[in-house]
C-alpha cells in the first residue's frame, strides 16, 4: 500500500529502520505496536495480511476504545497558510476525531509542557506536520513520533496541485488508522446528496467532513436517490429530467451523464452489491411498485417480489447473499429480509407501524432504518440481522431520515430536521457524536461511498 | 398547452369581464341619455375561427372548474365519496371533449421515507387513473406519475398542510 500512488499526489516514505533497535513500543494498555514489523510495512516490503496482522495487536472490542495521540499544530515552512482556507493538520485532526479510533490531544509545539499533557493523556506518540505551498503546488510531511525517545514510527511526505492537498491530508489520516488498527480509515470516502437548488432538486457529492462540495446535477429538475456504484466513481440515481422518473448513470471520471436504461413506469431506489455488480431496485414495470435486480451496467431485469402491496428501499447484505426492504403487504410499510432470489422473506420488524430506509452495515451485522414516533418523526434505529437487540440511535426533535453506513459500519450519515431544515449528519454506529456537516439549507437522501 | 396555461388565461379573462361588468359610479348632473335613440350600429357576422376560440374558452373553462384535486387519508390511496364525485364529473367532462387528455399525478405529505411516498403517491395516481377507466375514459388518454413527497402543494409542517399535500392534481391537454 505505501508505494500506490493516486493522481499527481505523491506519496514517499520516510525510513524508520531506526525502530528496528526497539522490540516493542507501547502505544496503549492494551495495543502493542512491534515497531520491527512495522519498519518491514513501512519500507514498502508488501506486507501479508498476516503480517499486518501483526502490527497490531486485536482487541476484542475496538469500538470502545480510542488510542490517545498527541498532535501538534502543522507548520507552513513555505509560502502563506492564510492563501488556504484551512490547515492540513485541522484536516487530519478532524479526521482522527472523528474516526473514534483516536483521542486527541492538540498543543502547538513539542515541549515539557506538551509532553506533560500528551502524557497525562495516555499518550504515547504524537503528530507532526509540515507543509509549503509554492504557486499551485504543495508539498506536506506528516509524522508519528514516538513521545520518550523522540523516535519516528512513521512518516509519509506528499506533493502535488494544491487542489489535492486536502486529499494527500486525508491519505495520512487513512494511513494512520491503518498502521495502528490494521483497518482501512475511512478519511478519503464521499458522500452523495440531494440538494435542494433554486426550487429544484439536484444531486451532489462531498468530501465525508463536508468539504469540497461538487454539483453532480444542473438540470433544474427533480433528481434523487443517489447511489454509488463500482467503488466512488459512478452513481445511479433516479431524475424527472426526462419527465418520468427514470435511472440516469454519471461516471465521475469521465464526466458524461445519461440516461442508463428505462422501462415502462418508474425506476426508483437503487442499491448497489459490490459482490456481485449488481444493481436491486423498485420499480412499476409490470404496474406496481415492486423489487428487481440487474446485473451492472446491462443485465436483465430480474423480478423479486410478487405481492401487489408496496415493496421498496431495497439494500443489500454485504456477502450479496439477501436483500432487506420495505413492504406494506400487513397493511403498513414493515422491514423484511428475503434471500436473493426473492425467496425466504421473513419481517424483520414487527412492533410499531411505520418503518423506512432500511440498510445493511457493510460488517453484516447490523441493519439500520427509520421507524416514527408518536410525533410523525422518523428516528434511526439498528437491529441485528436476527431481528434482536433493536437500539434507538436518534431521539432528538425533528426527523431523522436515510441512514447510509461508512464503508467501514462504524459510522452512519442520515437527514436530520433538527436544526429547522433538512441537512446532513453524521453519527457514531451507537448513536454518540452526532455532527451536522452541510450548512446550505435543504439537503437529504445522503449516500457513503465505499473507501 | 397544459392546464396552468389556460387556467390562467381563464383567470384573465373572468378577471376582465369581471372589470368590464363593474358599475361605473355615474354622475349625478349628468342625465343618462335615452337608450332606445342610439342608432343600431350595423353588426358584422362573426367568422367561424372565433366560434371555435369561444368554444375551446369555454372547455378550458369547464376544464378549470372540474379537473379539482383529489385528496386522501394518511398512508390511504382510496378515494372518498367526495373524491369520486369530483373524479364522476372528470369523467363526464372527458366523455364530452374526447381531445381531452390528462396526467395524473400523485403526491404525498412529507412524513414517512421519501421511497415509500414515490411509491403511495404512484398507488394514489392509479387509484384515480383505475376510477377514471373504469367510468369509460380510455387508458390511452390517461397517464399517471408519482413525485411522493417531493413537490408539495403547501410547505407547513402541520396537519393543515399534509391535507393539502396529499393529492393528486391533473394536468390537461386539450
Amino acid at each position: 500500500m505505501n508505494s500506490s500512488t493516486q493522481g499527481n499526489s505523491n506519496m514517499h516514505n520516510t525510513s524508520a529502520a531506526s525502530s528496528h533497535k526497539r522490540s516493542l513500543v507501547r502505544l496503549s494498555g492494551t495495543r502493542v505496536l512491534a515497531s520491527a514489523a512495522l519498519a518491514f510495512c513501512l519500507a514498502g516490503l508488501a506486507p501479508s495480511r498476516a503480517a499486518a496482522a501483526d502490527v497490531v495487536i486485536t482487541s476484542e472490542n475496538k469500538g470502545a476504545e480510542s488510542l490517545s495521540l498527541g498532535f501538534l499544530d502543522f507548520k507552513c515552512t513555505k509560502g502563506d497558510a492564510n492563501s488556504l482556507p484551512y490547515s492540513p493538520g485541522t484536516v487530519i485532526a478532524w479526521d482522527l476525531d472523528f474516526s473514534g479510533r483516536f483521542k486527541i490531544k492538540t498543543a502547538p509545539q513539542f515541549d515539557s509542557t506538551s509532553k506533560g499533557i500528551f502524557k497525562g493523556d495516555g499518550a504515547l506518540a504524537y503528530v507532526r506536520g509540515e507543509y509549503t505551498l509554492e504557486g499551485d503546488n504543495f508539498t506536506l510531511s506528516c509524522e508519528l513520533i514516538d513521545i520518550d525517545t523522540q523516535e519516528r514510527i512513521l512518516g509519509k511526505k506528499y506533493s502535488g496541485k494544491k487542489a489535492e492537498l486536502r486529499q494527500s491530508a486525508h491519505k495520512f489520516s487513512d494511513e494512520l488508522t491503518y498502521q495502528l488498527f490494521g483497518e482501512k480509515g475511512i478519511a478519503q470516502s464521499r458522500i452523495v446528496y440531494v440538494n435542494k437548488r433554486g426550487g429544484n432538486k439536484e444531486i451532489s457529492v462531498m468530501d465525508y467532513d463536508g468539504s469540497s462540495v461538487t454539483e453532480i446535477t444542473k438540470n433544474k429538475s427533480i433528481n434523487l436517490m443517489p447511489c454509488w456504484v463500482e467503488g466512488k466513481s459512478k452513481l445511479v440515481y433516479t431524475s424527472y429530467a426526462g419527465g418520468q422518473p427514470q435511472f440516469y448513470l454519471k461516471d465521475l471520471e469521465s464526466g458524461k451523464n445519461a440516461v442508463y436504461f428505462t422501462s415502462k413506469g418508474m425506476n426508483t431506489s437503487p442499491g448497489w452489491n459490490k459482490m456481485d455488480k449488481e444493481i436491486v431496485y423498485a420499480s412499476t414495470m409490470d404496474g406496481n411498485t415492486e423489487i428487481y435486480r440487474r446485473t451492472f451496467p446491462d443485465g436483465k431485469a430480474q423480478r423479486l417480489t410478487f405481492f401487489g402491496s408496496i415493496e421498496t428501499s431495497p439494500s443489500w447484505s454485504p456477502n450479496g447473499y439477501e436483500i432487506v426492504f420495505i413492504s406494506d403487504r400487513g397493511g403498513k410499510p414493515m422491514v423484511y429480509v428475503m434471500d436473493r432470489d426473492g425467496s425466504n422473506m421473513r419481517a424483520l420488524t414487527h412492533d410499531g407501524d411505520y418503518f423506512g430506509s432500511p440498510s445493511w452495515s457493510p460488517k453484516g451485522d447490523r441493519i439500520a432504518f427509520t421507524t416514527m414516533d408518536e410525533g410523525n418523526n422518523m428516528n434511526i434505529m439498528t437491529i441485528s440481522p436476527d431481528g434482536k437487540d433493536p437500539a434507538k440511535l436518534t431521539t432528538q426533535a425533528g426527523s431523522n431520515e436515510n441512514p447510509s453506513w461508512s464503508p467501514d459500519g462504524r459510522h452512519l450519515v442520515f437527514m436530520s430536521t433538527r436544526t429547522g431544515s433538512p441537512e446532513i449528519f453524521m453519527m457514531n454506529a451507537d448513536g454518540t457524536n452526532q455532527k451536522r456537516i452541510s450548512f446550505s439549507g435543504g439537503n437529504y437522501m445522503p449516500k457513503w461511498s465505499d473507501y | 398547452m397544459n392546464l396552468k396555461h389556460w387556467t390562467l388565461l381563464g383567470l384573465g379573462v373572468l378577471a376582465f369581464v369581471g372589470c368590464a361588468k363593474k358599475p361605473k359610479p355615474e354622475p349625478v348632473a349628468e342625465p343618462q341619455p335615452p337608450r332606445m335613440e342610439q342608432p343600431e350600429a350595423p353588426r358584422a357576422e362573426p367568422p367561424k375561427v372565433d366560434e371555435e376560440a369561444l368554444r375551446r374558452q369555454r372547455i378550458q373553462a369547464r376544464i378549470a372548474e372540474v379537473f379539482k384535486p383529489i385528496y386522501f387519508g394518511y398512508d390511504q390511496a382510496t378515494l372518498s365519496a367526495e373524491g369520486q364525485s369530483t373524479l364522476q364529473e372528470i369523467g363526464k367532462l372527458m366523455k364530452e371533449v374526447p381531445e381531452i387528455t390528462a396526467r395524473v399525478e400523485g403526491h404525498t405529505d412529507e412524513r414517512g421515507s421519501n421511497d415509500y411516498n414515490l411509491a403511495l403517491g404512484e398507488r394514489r395516481a392509479k387509484s384515480v387513473n383505475d376510477y377514471l377507466a373504469s367510468y369509460g375514459i380510455q387508458g390511452t388518454r390517461l397517464s399517471t406519475i408519482s413525485y411522493g413527497e417531493e413537490k408539495p402543494a403547501m410547505e407547513g409542517h402541520d396537519e393543515g398542510s399534509w391535507a393539502k399535500n396529499r393529492r393528486v392534481e391533473f394536468t390537461t391537454t386539450f
